[in-house]
């Protein structure tokens, strides 16, 4: 079955994450629509392709949570560099130490400890990808 | 067709009542409090439960809620709003009244609230259930505070606002609320209180978020004609406007500047005033962030300067401007979604029954309701009989 066929846009973005693949979509325009839906909400187009983002991403704003029981994380919010937003998280010492504006890289995993994979983001390390 | 600009005063709220504030006990329904509130505010209006023709009412804790309170209460309306757009919908609910009270759609609007989310479960209810999936939840967001943190602190990276920015619309909250003797939380605050309680989702302490109470509150609209004939002092809605630009905060365009920005610049304009004309102002501070956000996007500050407009007891009693003159969401009361206690606050205001806490020749009120993650904004003005 071809990407475009799948008939459920939420089933097709879950099955490219386990593929390692952050999808999104674009119309013809060159607007980048997420999370998916059936139209893009700039232009009203619905004809929508499915595309690859390459996971480079700015932090545009960033919380830290403690949990009593649990290491602390950094839920932020995502400029991709595809032109669109979305949220993520970073684990682990990146956590404590990232900032809004820092550039990130997003990579397909599972939270420690388990789960769904998902989309989170790590501090640039500062080598050219 | 009217054009909106003639419905200004041409309705007016002639009942006001809450019920059940703070801590009801486990055996008392959201239900039976949205019921007495809604009693007490047709009472207060002098009318009987058989003038009301239209219900507007949302609720987290009983589905269909207009059909739900009508039965409960023996109304046959032939008007029925279950708008749910949050806290903000009770705003919202003004402005579908006015439109059909104009439309002759229905003359006597109810509009309820009530929550018993403090004794029912001690956590924060706002909304019903949300069975498509989530590009959200499963980061791990503590919704509704974190995304409410994320606006604080790309505002805070952008115009340098500061936790003590932040501090001083909590402190300046309890004080106002110290002056009502219905508030849930009285005692003393201080910035450092603030500053010092236990973070919650950085830069947001629990110190910057809204109470979860039990309460319920209800407010009677019909038309500015027959209000002159009712006992209460007038009370016009000169405006309504809503807006809104998303529903998940990840989508949002500008984490500082929302919708509120659209929706008081129509309610203004409508209403033919300016911010400077705002005698009292009652905005959705579920938290610190959001008297902030709204005292900018309204108007009464330019963008980025809300921090030096709060300071120094900016909005406290006595200060620059009156703001949640109740004590708001973050002491006086906060059962889930709070917008039926900002009409109801306004409203005592406007008639000049608010006790020690009274403004000064309040002529006009603003009330202002946030629903969602900084989703839905309406803002509407509410006048005194020399506005019209
Ligand atoms: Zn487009």
């Amino acid at each position: 079955m071809s990407l475009a066929q799948e008939r459920s846009l939420d089933a097709t973005y879950r099955r490219r994450l386990t593929e390692g693949v952050l999808a999104f979509q674009q119309c013809g325009g060159g607007h980048a629509v997420f999370p998916p839906r059936p139209v893009c909400p700039t232009c009203g187009s619905r004809e929508l392709a499915w595309a690859e983002s390459a996971g480079d991403a700015t932090i545009y704003s960033a919380t830290t949570i403690s949990p009593r029981d649990q290491d602390p994380y950094t839920v932020v919010i995502l400029d991709v560099a595809e032109g669109f937003r979305m949220m993520s998280r970073l684990d682990g010492p990146d956590a404590t130490s990232a900032t809004i504006g820092d550039d990130v890289r997003v990579e397909v995993r599972a939270i420690a400890g388990g789960g769904d994979l998902l989309p989170l983001a790590a501090l640039s390390t500062g080598v050219d990808a | 067709m009217t054009n909106e600009a003639q419905l200004r005063g041409s309705t007016s709220i002639v009942g006001v009542a809450e019920a059940g504030l703070g801590e009801v006990g486990p055996d008392v329904s959201a239900l039976q409090i949205a019921g007495e509130a809604s009693l007490d505010a047709i009472a207060d209006a002098g009318l009987r439960p058989s003038d009301i023709d239209a219900v507007f009412c949302h609720s987290a804790f009983f589905t269909f809620p207009a059909t739900t309170l009508s039965e409960y209460l023996g109304l046959q309306p032939r008007y029925v709003d279950t708008t749910a757009t949050g806290g903000s919908s009770f705003v919202a609910h003004l402005r579908h009244a006015t439109a059909a009270i104009d439309a002759g759609m229905a003359e006597v609007a109810l509009i309820a609230y009530g929550s018993n989310q403090h004794s029912h479960s001690g956590g924060l209810a706002t909304s019903g259930a949300n069975l498509v999936p989530s590009y959200e939840a499963p980061f791990g967001p503590r919704m509704p505070v974190s995304g409410y943190a994320l606006a604080a602190a790309r505002h805070m990276h952008e115009f340098g606002t500061t936790r003590k920015d932040l501090a001083e619309i909590a402190v300046a909250a309890r004080k106002w609320a110290q002056l009502h003797p219905d508030a849930f939380t009285r005692d003393d605050l201080s910035i450092d209180d603030v500053l010092g309680a236990r973070m919650v989702s950085t830069p947001l302490s629990v110190r910057d978020c809204c109470l979860v109470t039990d309460g319920a509150g209800a407010v009677v609209v019909t038309t500015t004609e027959r209000a002159r004939d009712l006992r209460q002092p007038l009370v016009p809605i000169l405006s309504v406007a809503e807006a809104s630009r998303h529903m998940n905060i990840s989508t949002t365009p500008d984490l500082t500047t929302t919708a509120a920005v659209e929706s008081g610049a129509r309610a203004f304009d409508l209403a033919g005033l300016r911010p400077s004309d705002v005698d009292v102002v009652e905005v959705y501070d579920a938290f610190t962030i959001n008297t902030l956000l709204f005292l900018e996007d309204l108007g009464f500050c330019t963008k980025g300067e809300g921090g030096s407009f709060v300071a120094d007891g900016g909005i406290a009693p006595g200060g620059r401007l009156p703001v949640n003159t109740n004590g708001g969401g973050l002491s006086y009361t906060h059962p889930g979604m709070y917008g039926i206690f900002l009409i109801v606050e306004a409203v005592r205001q406007l008639r000049g029954e608010a006790g020690d806490r009274q403004v000064a020749d309040a002529h006009v009120g603003l009330v202002h309701g946030n629903g969602g993650v900084l989703s839905s904004q309406v803002t509407a003005l509410l006048g005194d009989a020399s506005t019209l």
